[in-house]
């Protein structure tokens, strides 16, 4: 068993893309911790519905303007890393797949940046006044590096065919500089060119109406459905996609926004004092956000645990290390794509089941009248053991069960940790092997 | 591994649990604490009719109003007045009685000038009392009634403030007499900045919200101090965006701007739309619309 599944990932490894994948997030890792810390901030301390700022009272003794002012800074400095993040990540997969293929890695780059623009402007909106120009945002940023990854492993391809060999070298003259930029212009127009497709292809299309309509489907499904089984497929789905690197379904169908549902089901509780029998027992969000995301989306607290208890490449501890206190809070986007988490073949089945699975034990808990279901509402950054406990208006045995959760989560996370060293062993021997030099590890 | 980085991970991973019981202790006695609150807003059976007088007006601006009332109704409604000072602090006269389900409540301010400044400062303060009264008094309901510029602060208050209520309390009704929404302007045309700003901000009304304008007409074009067409304005506000917009004229005696809150028939008008009607008060019951709790800090990003 251990043995098909060291192979498989290994096989998915050596495949070029997952390669470029790996190599892009590693690079971009710093980005993503520092990002995800300042997240940690703004969500968690500097918010007004956030746990510290409420149990610290910060209203009544911290001055409005050093709350405000760390508030902006926070929410600022993460805006910005994670919505231009599709930038540096398209411009290092061009890079790095230019670098495979010995072409010269810095213009595929470039290219591959300007291509991601050209796919998510807004040709309809152009605003000739104040030179300012409309990009679909949301393309552009990390919720969806997928698209980045993609565009940038195209890009890269286009170098291969059609830029010339290229070595870098440390001292360039200029002779060299115009000979590497005349080499770009073919390479630069093919790629221009697709990327104008693209972004016409999806004005056309009104890409952008047809997502928010998707996006909707989720949202409206996550609040309303009260059927566990219909739910169970869709957050699967969700988180499929969320690790491929796209966020927006998993934050829609889990959006913490209240709903008739759980107004009912509060409203309830409210009435009676407990919420034993309210209404809607098996409202999947509502599971999911006590018993499903210890951490973030993939119980990713459990496997950043499993990770600092028995993994040895130290710059993964390391970034586990760091990415710690964030996703303690749910700002987990430092340890997807700083592990990496997101496109990890070997991370993919327990990314998705786990959650699935602890949903199914805590639904079935509730069927059996052990634990009531979560209706109170909670603070964000609330850390995850602590989510039931405090949805439940203090049940005890909720604890328990999320608790018991959370061990077995990080018990089935540790053999896929130690799989994870073994494809590393392998990884570095087959460099090796090859006489490859082993990019940033 | 090397044998140092093995141990610092278990210090790591001893600390967060020991961090995460320690949080624990204070959410637990926080989450208690609002819950309750939570229910006991849920419950409450409280609908106050809260009162904002008029540029220059202090908050014995509606003792006549009220003790008229008081008389047509046979039902004692107590009287609480606030005053907020230029400094934010308050001051409170009278009270509200026990077993009192509907109090009026008068906001007035230490700076009572007129203008649009002034509005803001004015709806800023009264956010403070109004915050101080939904901690004291849990109610989840309550009706609005603005003489003059008192309309002038409700919109903006609504307009501004009110988004960090509406999970646990509602407005039902409100409303305003002798309103210039677009200050002393004869001609509807030509829009104030006020008027604009709050057209422009109109979507944050709610749209659950029963609205009565209610005008003098002295002349056939003004109680004497505000035009008709300038109280009529409040209809590019809240038409199109509340339940209902009602709009009425109060001619004969008393119709003069400052005599509008002694009006018999705005009296009569008071009693019959804004409080609460007899089969109303029968068959009222705990909100079943509590969205969430309340914050100890209250949203400040605009």
């Amino acid at each position: 068993m251990e043995n098909i599944v060291l192979r498989a990932t290994l096989w998915f490894r050596k495949k070029i893309f997952f390669r470029i994948t790996d190599q892009t997030l590693k690079m971009v890792m710093p980005l993503a911790i520092i990002g995800s810390f300042f997240q940690f901030l703004w969500r968690s301390v500097f918010s007004d519905d956030s746990l510290i700022s409420n149990i610290c009272y910060f209203d009544n003794w911290m001055p409005d303007s050093v709350y405000n002012a760390a508030w902006y800074a926070c929410q600022g400095l993460s805006n910005v890393i994670f919505n231009t993040m599709g930038l540096f990540v398209v411009y290092f997969a061009a890079h790095f797949t230019a670098k495979t293929y010995h072409k010269d890695a810095q213009m595929a780059g470039l290219t591959g940046m300007l291509s991601l623009l050209l796919c998510t402007y807004r040709f309809k909106q152009p605003d000739s006044s104040n030179l300012q120009m409309n990009f679909n945002w949301r393309s552009l940023g990390v919720q969806s590096l997928i698209f980045a990854l993609v565009v940038g492993y195209i890009v890269g391809l286009i170098f291969r065919f059609l830029g010339a060999d290229f070595r870098h070298v440390s001292h360039e003259d200029s002779k060299r500089i115009e000979k590497r930029a005349f080499a770009a212009f073919k390479p630069l127009v093919l790629s221009l060119t697709l990327g104008l497709i693209v972004g016409a292809l999806a004005t056309i299309v009104q890409f952008e109406v047809v997502a928010s309509n998707i996006y909707q489907f989720f949202q409206n499904e996550g609040q309303n459905n009260l059927n566990i089984w219909e739910y169970v497929p869709l957050l699967i789905l969700a988180l499929v996609l969320n690790w491929m690197g796209m966020t927006q379904p998993i934050l829609q169908l889990t959006s913490n926004s209240s709903s008739a549902t759980t107004v009912a089901n509060l409203n309830y509780a409210l009435r009676h004092g407990s919420s034993w029998n309210v209404p809607n027992k098996f409202l999947g969000n509502s599971i999911y956000q006590s018993y499903g995301r210890f951490g973030g989306s993939g119980l990713t607290l459990a496997l950043l645990i499993a990770i600092l208890l028995i993994y040895k490449y130290q710059n993964t501890v390391r970034v586990a290390r760091w990415s710690f206190i964030p996703t303690l809070f749910s700002s987990n986007q430092g340890a997807l794509v700083g592990i990496p988490i997101i496109l990890n073949p070997l991370y993919l089945v327990p990314y998705v089941f786990l959650p699935v699975l602890n949903i199914l034990i805590a639904a079935s808990a509730i069927a059996l009248g052990w634990v009531p279901t979560s209706a109170y509402p909670i603070l964000t950054g609330t850390p995850g053991p602590l989510v039931a406990f405090i949805g439940t208006n203090g049940n005890w045995n909720a604890l328990i069960l999320s608790l018991l959760l959370f061990v077995m989560d990080i018990l089935l996370y540790l053999p896929v940790v130690k799989i994870a060293a073994k494809v590393e062993d392998e990884i570095t021997r087959i460099n090796e092997r090859e006489g490859r030099e082993v990019a940033f590890e | 591994m090397p044998l140092n980085s093995k141990r610092k991970n278990k210090f790591i991973i001893i600390v967060t649990l020991a961090f995460l019981v320690i949080l624990a202790i204070p959410t637990f006695f926080w989450m208690k604490n609002t819950n309750k609150i939570m229910a006991e807003r849920r419950k409450s059976m409280m609908s106050p009719v809260i009162m904002i007088p008029g540029s220059s007006a202090t908050t014995n601006r509606f003792n006549e109003l009220v003790t008229l009332l008081n008389k047509d109704t046979h039902r004692n409604h107590s009287l609480l007045k606030i005053e907020v000072q230029t400094d934010g602090s308050i001051k409170y006269s009278g009270k509200i009685d026990r077993n009192d389900n509907e109090p009026f409540i008068v906001v007035g301010f230490e700076n009572n000038r007129d203008g649009y400044s002034n509005i803001k400062k004015q709806a800023r303060w009264f956010d403070i009392a109004f915050n101080a009264l939904t901690e004291q008094y849990k109610f989840n309901n309550f009706k609005a009634f603005g003489h003059s510029n008192g309309g002038l602060i409700w919109t903006y208050w609504l307009e501004h403030y009110y988004d960090q209520y509406e999970d646990e309390i509602s407005i039902k009704k409100l409303m305003t007499l002798g309103t210039p929404y677009n200050f002393d302007e004869t001609n509807s045309k030509n829009r104030t900045l006020m008027l604009n700003e709050f057209i422009k901000n109109k979507k944050k009304i709610p749209s659950s919200l029963i609205v009565y304008s209610i005008y003098g007409g002295e002349s056939y074009d003004s109680d004497g101090l505000v035009p008709e067409s300038s109280a009529e304005a409040g209809k590019y506000i809240f038409q199109n965006q509340v339940k209902h917009y009602t709009a009425m004229t109060v001619t004969g005696a008393d119709a003069q701007h400052s005599s509008l809150p002694q009006n018999k028939e705005v009296v009569q008008v008071i009693e019959q739309y804004l409080l609460n009607t007899q089969k109303e008060r029968e068959n009222q019951q705990p909100a079943n619309n509590i969205k969430r709790f309340e914050l100890n800090s209250k949203k400040k990003k605009k």
